[in-house]
């Protein structure tokens, strides 16, 4: 796959974000975080135990231009559930401490199943 | 190199009546901000980061590797 205009990276990340119950956009690969916040949204998801995938912003700059034109948010990690923005590592944090992560990829799963 | 003064006077000029509090944390570019704002109010969590990301936009990925974010409501508006 050769994927190189913004344009293209945009078709991208609707595709990774629809495809994927939970999906992060991070500094490094799954599991081999280049970045502890990128590691931190990681860890949390591990000890979740939920399915999530990952893309390396690191591999293209094209990418994350992409996904903060998309989602207006500077920073790296960013994380999707259910094709939603959620936040970025505080509010990932956050969400996992009060209970509302595991409810919202609970609720985001049932929704694709019925869909 | 920016200061945690500055970082916390341009929350403020943005959010003007908002609480700030701003420090540093793994040396000098990484910043950590707990910010109350009467703007936030009626606003989601994501619109309130975005809100305090907008006042230090030119300086995030410079001479601000990152910005550690927890935003309240007011106390008068959150009881």
């Amino acid at each position: 796959m050769t994927v190189s205009s913004m344009e293209q990276w945009a078709e991208q990340i609707n595709k990774d974000i629809t495809d994927n119950t939970v999906f992060v956009y991070a500094k490094g690969e799954k599991n081999m975080a280049a970045c502890g916040f990128s590691h931190r949204v990681m860890e949390i998801l591990n000890r979740l135990g939920v399915d999530y995938q990952v893309r390396n912003v690191l591999v293209d700059p094209i990418i994350r231009q992409a996904v903060s034109a998309r989602t207006q948010w500077p920073t790296i990690p960013q994380v999707f559930i259910g094709g939603k923005f959620v936040g970025g590592c505080d509010i990932v944090t956050e969400m996992y401490e009060s209970g509302e992560l595991q409810q919202t990829i609970d609720q985001a799963r049932q929704e694709t199943t019925k869909a | 190199m920016v200061t945690v003064d500055e970082v916390r006077r341009r929350i403020e000029a943005a959010l003007p009546g908002a609480r700030v509090e701003v420090g540093t944390f793994q040396g000098l570019d990484h910043f950590d901000a707990v910010v109350e704002a009467p703007q936030f109010v009626g606003k989601s969590r994501v619109e309130q980061h975005q809100m305090v990301y907008a006042a230090v936009s030119d300086l995030l990925g410079g001479a601000m590797h990152a910005l550690s974010l927890k935003t309240r409501l007011p106390e008068s508006t959150s009881g």
